[in-house]
């Protein structure tokens, strides 16, 4: 799910783990702007395509791990640095198969989601590309990458 | 047809897009990329790199795409990592 306005992390979770009460395990992540010198942060977005991937994504985390349900939700727009940008959440029965859908979801949607990243800086503004580093994440979970998925 | 540019292609485009009135025989997505290459040559360069991802109608498509029957045609850069 993509949202234009700032998103409130502890009510998607408290709204979640009210909808999972019964799962058995909860796990969420929350990636916020880093500080470090930036002064706002620009997410450009497709106003459909975005949320179909993401939505395959998240489709794909179900079908592939034993999870009762998983849920994301992207800012895009500007953003300041501490602004909350992405709150992930996965709920199973054993804790395990959250936390697996979850660096997965989070690996997937660091490389495929089509977002883009502006970074405005004192000195200028700079379109960002995804890093090596999380294109090698990605990488763990191809066919013979050794997770086991269930 | 409606045109879109996104991250920094928007800004190489100077536009997010609009929409436009592709020539008769600008029937492909590959034709499309030629076509707004002659048109905006510097532009054409950024589109022509095999990192920019065409879709069309939230579907991911290759130059040899029909564009008949399709209302929106997107040009993606590399995406940043969420």
């Amino acid at each position: 799910m993509i949202s234009v306005e700032p998103i409130d992390p502890a009510a998607l979770l408290a709204s979640f783990l009210h909808e999972q009460r019964a799962a058995g395990a909860v796990v969420s992540f929350v990636g916020t702007v880093r500080g470090g010198g930036v002064e706002a942060l620009e997410l450009d977005h497709h106003s459909s395509f975005t949320a179909t991937v993401i939505d395959r994504i998240a489709a794909d985390a179900r079908g592939r791990f034993a999870i009762a349900d998983c849920l994301v939700v992207h800012r895009v727009g500007r953003l300041l640095p501490g602004e909350p940008i992405l709150f992930v959440a996965t709920a199973s029965a054993h804790r395990r198969a959250a936390f697996e859908a979850l660096d997965y979801l989070m690996d997937r949607l660091k490389t495929e989601a089509p977002l883009w990243k502006r970074e405005h800086r004192a000195d200028g503004a700079e379109w960002i590309e995804a890093r090596a580093s999380d294109l090698a994440d990605r990488a763990r979970w191809d066919e013979g990458g050794g997770h086991a998925d269930r | 047809m409606r045109l879109l540019y996104f991250g920094r292609l928007a800004e190489v485009a100077g536009t997010r897009g609009g929409e436009v009135d592709l020539p008769a025989g600008v029937a492909t997505v590959g034709r499309a990329r030629s076509w707004i290459g002659r048109e905006n040559p510097v532009l054409g360069q950024a589109l022509a790199s095999p990192t920019v991802r065409a879709v069309v109608d939230d579907e991911v498509a290759t130059d040899d795409r029909s564009l008949s029957g399709a209302t929106e045609l997107a040009f993606l850069p590399p995406v940043s990592g969420g």
